[in-house]
């Protein structure tokens, strides 16, 4: 293992530690084996809850040293360790029951999950030594990194001089402090870290549905999610896109779960993936909007839930206002089309717009078909009594195809074409693929049958369901 | 909509992301072993070739003045003196020569680039070197007008 490949590994140590802590404060596990279906949420957790603290140090004018980025991540533990103590989580005892497959189902799960491990190792072996040519990368998102790293912190004077200059810094922080770790700009290494993430997105989406759909139709998304064309052309080429895609999946994920069980450390989730969404991309502002106004149709009838959704929302902006306050400050060019709203009056471009988003969303060449599919059996299950997954999932996906509508409509420089160079679009559509791939799980089980839920929920705030529909019955 | 209708839905659904996977297998496994392999071999010089080529920019270019420049120094990137020229006489693309200043940057940070009057480091790409020859020590060249030098002060 070379030097760079161990410091990679290493930082992402560190992230876990930093997730274990935040995931004992807000959850708690009373013994090991309960823990292992949840080491992905923690390590996801820890990634977005230390960079994004990186990105405030970074805007006070810190560095991200070695020491640094260790303080950050244990001062992430420690106040997670320090909730859990005073929440008086019980201290994990032995390794308690793991799941077990029980029938054909979840040893279908075992090797579907089986075949995705196998993917991910073939796919390990192309970020390895995939080198750096998409064309934002090395224009700002590396550049900017390579600054943080070799100067410190935020150059103003080479921030001032790149493209993009007020994009929000989550990615350029996660690289600086990789190179940190590596030793040097290794920017094929990498790569290497934004496997790990897609890894550990993959594992906390199947924690967080291993209690409300069966194992192998979790497993058949995941695996699905592997094989999406667009991930492994995108996925190594160090932008932004698809780690927005995977916080807004998981955001979505959390929230839909907390919907579904009202256990409320599903919310401490949901703030920390809206925050990590925010601090990504500026496209993270229309996800993050599409995501509250479709929690908000969806639970019109439970109206008291609307104050977490809203109310952490806005924590999640709260801690990015102080980069904008960095940029704005200096004068920097906004991150919004034309540094405004856009340009509305481009009417002919309304349609055009619209047109070149649904067909690059619902392209089966670059995308596979979980779009169609979550569309079609959340509109199928819409029958149903309990119906706030589907419309949320429906509302949510209508407003985002609008939002990037908007944006071509809105930005005359953009050119209305599918070709992946000249538009941001193909890469954006790939937040509402993920969101379906993993979203389609739930929607099925909804058509199919009502599943087990197999363990008890530590901190569930109205009690333990045991059924979906018995979970229907408390509300 | 009955709830037996709704499962057949559900069935269908299934089937067919079932399919689809199925079907995506062998050629996801062969195009990340492809594309393994042939990372593998352009890795060699840390993928400054492939990422050089994917610009059309000169790769012995880059690759000299990543060995020439001080990590401490100030350069500057210079071009042919117009886009027709470039085309014309050295097969220079317009794409190349817009990418070419920020690839560099990129590239060869923390080197700084500046304006080519504070640049104690010439990197010439095709460009005229007779307002330089005077008060620079060219430490590379080819015989595509590519060059790179210390200026002298």
């Amino acid at each position: 293992m070379t030097h760079a490949l161990l410091g990679c590994f290493t930082l992402n140590l560190y992230f876990l530690v930093a997730g274990l802590g935040i995931l004992w404060g807000l959850r708690g596990w009373r013994s090991w084996g309960e823990l292992i279906p949840f080491l992905g949420i923690a390590y996801v957790a820890g990634l977005a809850a230390v960079v994004v603290l990186a990105t405030i140090v970074l805007v006070a004018g810190g560095g991200l040293s070695t020491l640094s980025i260790l303080l950050v991540s244990l001062c992430v533990a420690l106040v997670g360790v320090a909730t859990g103590v005073a929440r008086r989580r019980p201290r994990p005892r032995g390794f308690g029951m793991f799941w077990r497959p029980q029938g054909i189902g979840d040893w279908a799960g075992v090797m579907l999950g089986l075949l995705t491990a196998a993917l991910l190792v073939a796919f390990f072996r192309v970020g390895r030594t995939q080198p750096l040519f998409a064309w934002d990368a090395w224009l700002f998102w590396i550049p900017k990194a390579k600054a943080i790293y070799f100067f410190g912190g935020l150059d103003e004077q080479l921030f001032r001089s790149l493209a993009a200059p007020s994009y929000p810094l989550f990615v350029p922080a996660l690289d600086a402090m990789n190179f940190r770790f590596m030793g040097r700009a290794d920017t094929t290494t990498l790569n290497v870290q934004y496997w790990l993430l897609f890894c550990g997105f993959l594992w906390a989406a199947a924690g967080l549905l291993r209690r409300l759909a069966a194992q192998w139709l979790v497993w058949l998304f995941l695996a699905t999610a592997v094989v999406l064309p667009q991930l492994s052309d995108r996925l190594f080429l160090l932008l932004a896109d698809w780690p927005l895609d995977m916080f807004f999946a998981l955001a979505v994920l959390a929230l839909v779960c907390w919907l579904e069980t009202g256990e409320r450390w599903l919310l401490g989730f949901y703030t920390l993936m809206v925050a990590a969404m925010l601090a990504t991309k500026r496209e993270g502002q229309i996800l993050a909007c599409a995501l509250v106004i479709g929690a908000l149709v969806a639970t019109v009838r439970r109206r008291s839930t609307w104050l977490p959704i809203v109310g952490l929302a806005l924590l999640a902006v709260a801690v990015n206002v102080p980069w904008r306050l960095w940029w704005m400050s200096r004068g920097l060019v906004a991150d919004t089309p034309d540094g405004g709203l856009g340009n509305f009056r481009s009417w002919g471009r309304i349609w055009p717009g619209l047109h070149l988003v649904l067909e690059l969303l619902f392209s089966y060449k670059l995308w596979l078909l979980p779009v169609p599919v979550a569309i079609a059996a959340a509109t199928a299950a819409l029958g149903r009594r309990r119906f706030e997954l589907p419309v949320l999932y429906l509302v949510t996906t209508v407003l985002i195809i609008v939002g990037f509508a908007w944006v071509v409509w809105s930005d005359p420089r953009l050119p209305i074409s599918t070709k992946q160079s000249q538009t941001p679009i193909p890469r954006a559509v790939g937040s509402i693929v993920l969101m379906s791939t993993i979203l389609a799980p739930l929607l099925l089980q909804r058509l199919l049958a009502s599943t087990q839920v197999r363990e008890p929920a530590l901190t569930s705030s109205r009690g333990v369901a045991t059924t979906w529909e018995a979970a229907e019955g408390t509300r | 909509m009955t709830a037996s209708v709704r499962r057949l839905v559900g069935v269908v659904l299934v089937a067919v992301s079932g399919i689809v996977l199925a079907l995506q297998l062998p050629g996801t496994f062969r195009s990340f072993n492809d594309e393994a392999a042939a990372n593998a071999k352009r890795a060699v010089d840390g993928g400054v070739g492939l990422s050089a080529d994917s610009l059309d920019i000169n790769n012995d270019f880059v690759t000299a003045a990543l060995q020439a420049v001080p990590t401490t120094a100030r350069y500057a990137v210079l071009g042919p003196p117009t886009a027709q020229i470039a085309l014309d006489t050295y097969g220079i693309s317009s794409l190349t020569l817009l990418a070419l200043p920020d690839y560099m940057q990129t590239l060869l940070l923390p080197r700084r680039q500046v304006p080519p009057d504070r640049a104690g480091w010439i990197l010439c790409y095709a460009c005229d070197t007779s307002p330089w020859d005077g008060r620079t020590t060219w430490v590379w060249k080819n015989d595509q007008a590519d060059a790179i030098g210390k200026v002298r002060r």
